[in-house]
């Protein structure tokens, strides 16, 4: 039987497990690969877009460069919010010295906590196509609109400065928005994407070098993308796509949505060097499992595991997206 | 939480805490470019349910004016009021 005077060391062997669950799952957690995820002391995480610099100009012999002077775009403030769960090891668990349940109730809950994570953050993206806000895995209201106030992936996202707008919504050659994953919805969001203008006119070319497909559309990516030559054709021609799309990032919570949605069609590419501009997802603590409290009626030592982090949306064009309906 | 304050003040938002729908963000821009207004200018007119240069042209032409969002604030605070007076001057009994 374990009593108190075993709680140091039953602690320390359930953090064991909690670490070695954590550090296994950790290597599973898909958004962590898309959105930044850093650790943040903010409580209250304040996120402004610069719209660029714009001062590069031909200058006389001697005379002094003109100044560039940041413009400085929309802002958004997120606050930080709490999520977790206690753990109960039962007075039966300890009188009968039940490791092997022990240590699967902490393995499943390590698992829950970085799998609602995850799909809190693949929501993101996938209702990232209508409305203004969502109601999230946890029950609370998210927006999922950019700091402009536009839905995520859109036609006409603004800017502060003037009445142009700029596109991050997927659309084919024939100019018809939300297609079906394919050859031709890849080539023409690269080329959007690579002649996308920043508000003061200026071309920034966004390379859309990694495509994120739900795993219904994993075979379908990887043969559009990686066959030698051009897919579903006869001809030998030789497949560009296959030197351009470095990365196919399979995200098997695209395929459902956390409100049972059926979302499999979905497909996005995004800038691998600046993805991390557009999710943002800091964590003011990642999820930890803590000291235990005992339960005076059932006796039950109680550990919580507890996380603290946020979702919101940065710059929107260095991710593009369609629900593939068309 | 967005920047509001700025939002709104340029018509790129509904109102504080409401952003358009994308419908609406649709023809906001729709009815700019038809008939050259000011993204604030045509926001006002998308406030007050004109959402196509038609139903534009008609409003000018019948020379309405849209409520802006500072308006309509000062209107729908007054109508609150309204109420609250109109229950005590008609002096209704509360129950005891």
């Amino acid at each position: 039987m374990l009593t108190t005077t075993d709680y140091t060391t039953l602690t320390q062997k359930l953090n064991e497990w909690y670490n070695e669950s954590a550090k296994e799952k950790v290597q599973d957690w898909i958004g962590k690969e898309l959105f930044d995820v850093s650790e943040t002391n903010w409580q209250t995480y304040n996120y402004l877009i610069l719209n660029g610099l714009a001062k590069f100009d031909r200058v006389a012999e001697g005379a002094q460069l003109p100044v560039a002077s940041s413009v400085e775009g929309d802002s958004v403030t997120a606050t930080q919010r709490r999520h977790g769960g206690r753990i109960s090891i039962t007075k039966d668990m300890r009188m009968f010295e039940r490791y092997d349940q022990m240590q699967e109730l902490i393995r499943s809950n390590v698992d829950y906590a970085f799998d609602r994570v995850d799909q809190s953050q693949a929501d993101l993206l996938t209702n990232g196509f209508s409305g203004t806000s969502y109601t999230d895995i946890y029950g609370y209201s998210q927006a999922n609109t950019t700091p402009d106030a536009v839905v995520f992936f859109s036609a006409s996202h603004t800017n502060n400065q003037n009445s142009t707008t700029a596109r991050n919504l997927i659309r084919n050659s024939a100019a018809t928005a939300n297609p079906a994953l394919s050859r031709d919805a890849i080539i023409t969001a690269r080329k959007d994407a690579k002649t996308h203008k920043d508000p003061n006119g200026t071309n920034r070319p966004i390379n859309l070098n990694q495509l994120i497909v739900s795993a219904t559309n994993e075979d379908l990516a990887e043969r559009v993308v990686f066959s030698s030559g051009v897919q579903g054709t006869p001809n030998v021609d030789l497949n560009p796509l296959k030197s351009k799309v470095s990365n196919i990032l399979v995200w098997s919570r695209l395929d459902t949505r956390g409100d049972g949605t059926d979302t499999s069609a979905y497909w996005f590419m995004a800038d691998s060097r600046n993805i991390k501009n557009t999710l943002k997802s800091p964590f003011a603590q990642k999820p930890q499992m803590g000291e235990s409290t005992q339960v005076h009626d059932s006796l039950n030592w109680e550990y919580p595991i507890d996380a603290y982090y946020v979702l919101f949306l940065g710059q929107p064009f260095n991710c593009w997206g369609t629900t593939g309906a068309n | 939480m967005l920047n509001y304050a700025n939002l709104v003040s340029q018509g790129r938002a509904k109102a504080y805490g409401q952003p358009w729908s994308p419908e609406e963000l649709e023809a906001l821009m729709a009815l700019e470019k038809a008939r050259s207004l000011t993204r604030l200018e045509a926001a006002d007119y998308i406030r007050n349910g004109i959402k196509t240069a038609e139903d534009y042209d008609k409003a000018v032409e019948k020379n309405f004016k849209p409520l802006g969002v500072e308006e309509a604030v000062k209107e729908s605070a007054k109508i609150i009021e309204d109420r609250g007076k109109e229950i005590v001057k008609s002096g209704r009994k509360t129950k005891q």
